[in-house]
């Protein structure tokens, strides 16, 4: 019987692309990484988190990375938060928001909740000259 | 630049009672999902022909057609090129059948 040999890549895609749906671990290490990512946003009242606030410190209501001795689970984990090496604000911050509620939890200028990209990158020049660039959505309309 | 930040915010209201949450765009409704995102990293971004599941294996088109047609969109249909980039022909040799003076790939068949 004569061997069909198939590129990797190719047995690697779902079934419907006529692959055999072989795991990317690449891939799959990273769609992992980035439910972390995700839990970082909604689980904040987690025991983990707290772990995290008092190993690494938190400020502005965000985890530093830290200096040394760090763990390779949270730099890899901090890398897809701040996007590292993306040009379009990486492929997991482009693509969560904010449902606006009372605007309690959510950074006027960081925050991605009216239009497709957060406000620090559409009014560059007004973010610029903000004093506090840390203002919550809610603050920013008992000014108004 | 003012004015239209002026804009985009005068239409947005804030509602006391419910509290703000995240969302995640590629589905909201349930969130992150492992399954559903690594889905989207690896499925291939230039269109590939997906809809022709339903049409080249229907139970109604022979199997032999299947095949030939499954072959030619997969670019597996043995072509004077392709049969030359495997080493089987010499490279004066690729020129159509038909005599147009073109070469023979799988697109010039149709």
């Amino acid at each position: 019987m004569k061997i069909s040999w198939i590129v990797w890549s190719s047995v690697c895609l779902q079934k419907e692309f006529g692959g055999l749906r072989v795991r990317q671990l690449r891939e799959f290490n990273l769609v992992l990484l980035g439910k972390w990512r995700w839990r970082l946003l909604v689980d904040r009242g987690g025991f983990w988190y707290r772990v995290l606030v008092v190993r690494y410190g938190e400020e502005a209501g965000r985890l530093e990375v830290g200096g040394r001795s760090i763990s390779s689970w949270w730099r890899e984990v901090a890398k897809i938060r701040d996007g590292v090496g993306e040009d379009d604000g990486g492929w997991f911050a482009g693509r969560v928001s904010k449902v606006l509620g009372d605007g309690a939890n959510t950074l006027f200028w960081f925050d991605k909740w009216v239009g497709d990209v957060p406000l620090c990158r559409r009014f560059a020049r007004l973010f610029d000259l903000t004093t506090n660039k840390f203002s919550m959505v809610a603050d920013m309309y008992m000014l108004c | 630049m003012v004015e239209e930040c002026r804009f985009l915010l005068d239409n947005v209201f804030v509602q006391s009672i419910v509290s703000d949450r995240w969302q995640w765009d590629l589905d909201t409704h349930d969130g992150y999902t492992v399954r559903g995102v690594y889905q989207i990293l690896t499925t291939p971004t230039s269109p590939t022909i997906v809809a022709t599941d339903e049409l080249v294996w229907h139970k109604l088109v022979p199997l032999k057609v299947s095949i030939v047609a499954w072959r030619l969109l997969n670019d597996r249909l043995p072509t004077k090129i392709s049969l030359q980039r495997r080493g089987s022909l010499q490279a004066t040799t690729n020129t159509c059948v038909s005599g147009c003076g073109m070469a023979e790939s799988t697109s010039h068949f149709f």
